[in-house]
């Protein structure tokens, strides 16, 4: 099953689950994120990675520079397990 | 989460390149932890505390009142605990491919959270960097 179908099954999920008016609050909150132009002020193409020094869940840090010098990388922006 | 698990099977992929995956993410390692070891997560999860990183990439923004209150009564989601900031602060979802030189290679992002890449399309944007290197 690819990403996409699974979540298709999450959000029929959800739309059984929730009540219509606090679906509503959710859709128009996505619909004024992307009237906000905030998809315009994410970084582009050919654009300098801003470099990052995090810590691992694990305690361990985790340095961007350290990473790109072995080779590049795919990094991915996670909203949360919850 | 089911993202994260379709990142997990492309994992080996991406260390075959040469490449590296990374996930950041501003909710606190206590939480994250538990995940990654349930669900067998081999690569870095790191803490962004307060969105700094992801404000330094452009996907930063705060939830509205009213989306705040659906969290807590239709969720059970309280943000502030969970991420350690009481702003309710949130990255767009996203994925970048960062080449050897630092550069930003490919972007794919899209403020409805319930969309997001697969994890092969993101593979075929790393497959071009190392062809290109």
């Amino acid at each position: 099953m690819s990403l996409e179908e699974k979540l298709a099954s999450v959000r029929a999920q959800v739309a059984t689950m929730i009540p219509p008016e606090k679906q509503q609050i959710m859709h128009r909150a996505t619909a004024n994120l992307r009237a906000s132009g905030i998809m315009d002020r994410i970084l582009p193409t050919g654009a300098p990675a801003p470099a990052f020094e995090l810590t691992n869940h694990d305690g361990r840090r985790v340095a961007s520079a350290d990473l790109l010098e072995g080779g590049p990388m795919l990094l991915s922006f996670f909203r949360g397990s919850w | 989460m089911h993202e994260l698990e379709a990142l997990q099977t492309v994992y080996s992929d991406i260390v075959a390149l040469g490449a590296s995956l990374v996930v950041i993410s501003p909710q606190q390692p206590t939480y994250v932890s538990d995940m990654a070891k349930k669900h067998k997560l081999a690569f870095p999860i790191l803490w962004d505390e307060r969105c700094i990183t992801a404000t330094a990439f452009g996907l930063t923004f705060e939830l509205p009142d009213d989306l705040r209150e659906v969290y807590r009564s239709c969720f059970g989601i309280d943000l502030a605990t969970h991420n350690g900031d009481c702003s309710w602060c949130l990255p767009v979802p996203a994925r970048f491919v960062i080449d050897h030189a630092g550069r930003i290679a490919s972007v794919e992002a899209d403020p409805d959270y319930t969309c997001r890449p697969e994890p092969e399309a993101s593979l075929a944007h790393l497959r071009k960097v190392v062809g290109a290197s």
